[in-house]
């Protein structure tokens, strides 16, 4: 590990790749619990995977018709606040086949994406790394860009925290208080959104969801509330991120299929470590 | 109103005809709700037809009945969740979904996330929301609010407490509390005693009974044998509604009610069809 930072000092890549990891940590340990108690884990899996739609058409005008200003992050923001809104609308309207239709939009984005990428002529992006993350080739304006997306995330996902649980907890009681529920619903969709162009940087559209939930599920030991729910899940999350970078960087693996390794396996110890304790009090 | 009507399938209409037609009890001040000829159907599924009542300030009145008889539906267009097809609901003489915020509600908590990490604070809290504002932390106003509900339903120790690591009856305290912050002029409850054993439904019907000193209440029940003592009205519901006082209802007659009540049940499960 001290290797690690030792390079870090001669390699700005390395220190983009960490800070960017870093910044992702807190939208994701802000988000991830209202993503695990509000049960919506499949709706944040359609959002990531119909990013890649998104993607795909960025850089298509971007290296096709030379529109400079077409951003991939730009392009994977609007996809996702629109698939966030095509879903949530979807899973507000059609109760009974929610799942199915999000599953359907789930692949068509997809599709879509790689439609596209394949699409585009001379030096195409690497489907690889955008499924699977290529932290290493963060640039100081993407980070910039996360950094940006990150603070409008975490602070929105924080100043209406009160809004957001108690929509959370207990919608219907929520909307006999007067509360907007499907408005405040949408905008959490959109924040999840937001975080899975912000995650997808570091871990890739196919592993995103994990640096959502296992953070949150192993600070669910210590967690009394869902603000604690929140430092944990983003302590835990820089914790994996940075033992994960130092690993992958090591051993010469993928960051991002690392990181996830290091987050499933505290998972894995907690959760035994749990089944275990119930054990002994039983 | 259609008082004592025979037919009502519960029993009652016989039982209260046999007694002397003397009305205490039952408060006689303004009308908090109303309700004049309303139906309401699931799609194809008529659950009420015919709702005529109306519930005085001051009541505390429990809506009884057979399972599937309609009495969450009865509750639930009380409060504007439902939409009837036909007729006029009034509370506080407004349409239902204006007189909200004058209304505190208690679900069934059965269908609240069991590993939800909220502490009991943060549940009653949720009863300040909606009121201007909402940047950020409650005000200490609201907090003040919040621990003085929770207070009245003697759990004030229990504020850090996590809602998850509570005992039914604290929970459904928790959920009385949360109603209550909402600072009601009329409280309406569903089944606040499911699952609850006898000694603990003692302490929540004492706590309701202090709590209608200021407040009106309307309450789902099951089981009208036991909370008989402690309402002034039932509302019989089995697709239509018939209302009786209960003050005169003591003794045999309470166990003839209560008889009636449950053959009426099986009755109904047999798939016999109780009509008025």
């Amino acid at each position: 590990m001290t290797d690690f930072f030792r390079a870090m000092a001669g390699s700005p890549l390395l220190l983009h790749a960490l800070v960017c990891g870093l910044l992702a940590s807190v939208a994701a340990g802000v988000i991830g619990p209202y993503v695990v108690v509000r049960r919506i884990t499949y709706i944040a899996g359609g959002i990531a995977h119909c990013v890649l739609a998104g993607l795909g058409a960025a850089y298509y005008f971007q290296i096709e018709y030379g529109w400079t200003w077409c951003d991939p992050i730009l392009g994977a923001s609007v996809a996702a606040i629109l698939a966030a809104l095509l879903i949530g609308w979807v899973s507000l309207r059609a109760r009974q086949r929610e799942d199915t239709l999000i599953g359907a939009l789930w692949a068509i984005g997809t599709a879509v994406g790689v439609l596209f990428i394949q699409s585009t002529r001379g030096y195409a992006p690497d489907l690889m790394s955008l499924l699977f993350g290529n932290i290493m080739l963060v640039s100081a304006r993407d980070m910039w860009l996360v950094a940006g997306l990150d603070a409008l995330v975490v602070a929105i996902g924080l100043l209406f925290y009160n809004q957001f649980v108690a929509v959370c907890f207990d919608e219907e009681f929520a909307r006999l208080r007067g509360l907007r529920v499907e408005f405040w619903y949408l905008l959490l969709l959109c924040l999840v959104a937001l975080t899975v162009v912000v995650l997808m940087k570091v871990v890739g559209i196919v592993l995103v969801i994990a640096l959502l939930t296992l953070p949150v599920a192993v600070g669910a030991i210590f967690a009394r509330s869902l603000w604690q729910s929140m430092i944990a899940a983003s302590l835990l999350s820089m914790v994996f991120v940075t033992l994960g970078l130092g690993t992958a960087y090591q051993a010469n693996w993928p960051a991002g299929a690392t990181i996830i390794i290091v987050a499933g396996a505290a998972y894995l110890l907690v959760a035994m470590f749990q089944i275990f304790t119930a054990r002994r009090r039983a | 109103m259609s008082e004592h009507a025979a037919g009502c399938g519960c029993g009652c209409g016989e039982a209260a005809r046999s007694l002397p037609v003397v009305d205490v009890g039952r408060p006689v001040g303004p009308t908090v709700i109303e309700m004049a000829g309303v139906a309401f159907a699931y799609g194809q599924q008529t659950v009420l037809h015919g709702v005529n009542l109306s519930v005085p300030q001051g009541d505390l009145a429990c809506i009884v009945g057979p399972n599937g008889g309609g009495k969450t539906t009865l509750l639930r267009l009380m409060l504007g969740l439902l939409v009837p097809q036909r007729g006029e609901i009034r509370v506080f003489g407004k349409p239902p979904h204006e007189a909200r915020r004058r209304i505190g509600y208690m679900p069934q908590h059965v269908h609240l996330d069991p590993l939800f990490p909220v502490t009991s604070l943060d549940v009653v809290l949720m009863g300040r929301l909606g009121g201007g504002g909402g940047l950020g932390l409650y005000s200490r106003a609201d907090q003040q609010i919040a621990c003085d509900a929770l207070g009245e339903v003697g759990l004030a120790d229990m504020a850090k407490r996590s809602f998850a690591r509570l005992s039914g009856g604290q929970r459904q305290r928790v959920l009385i509390a949360r109603a209550l912050a909402c600072q009601p002029e009329v409280l309406l409850l569903d089944e606040p005693t499911a699952n609850l054993d006898i000694s603990v439904e003692e302490q929540l019907y004492a706590l309701l009974k202090e709590l209608n000193r200021r407040l009106t209440i309307v309450l789902v029940s099951h089981d009208l044998g036991f909370v008989s003592k402690y309402v002034k009205t039932a509302i019989c519901v089995n697709r239509t509604v018939h209302t009786h006082e209960m003050s005169r209802l003591t003794g045999d007659v309470i166990r003839n009610l209560y008889g009636r009540e449950i053959r009426l049940v099986e009755h109904a499960g047999g798939g016999a069809e109780v009509r008025s």
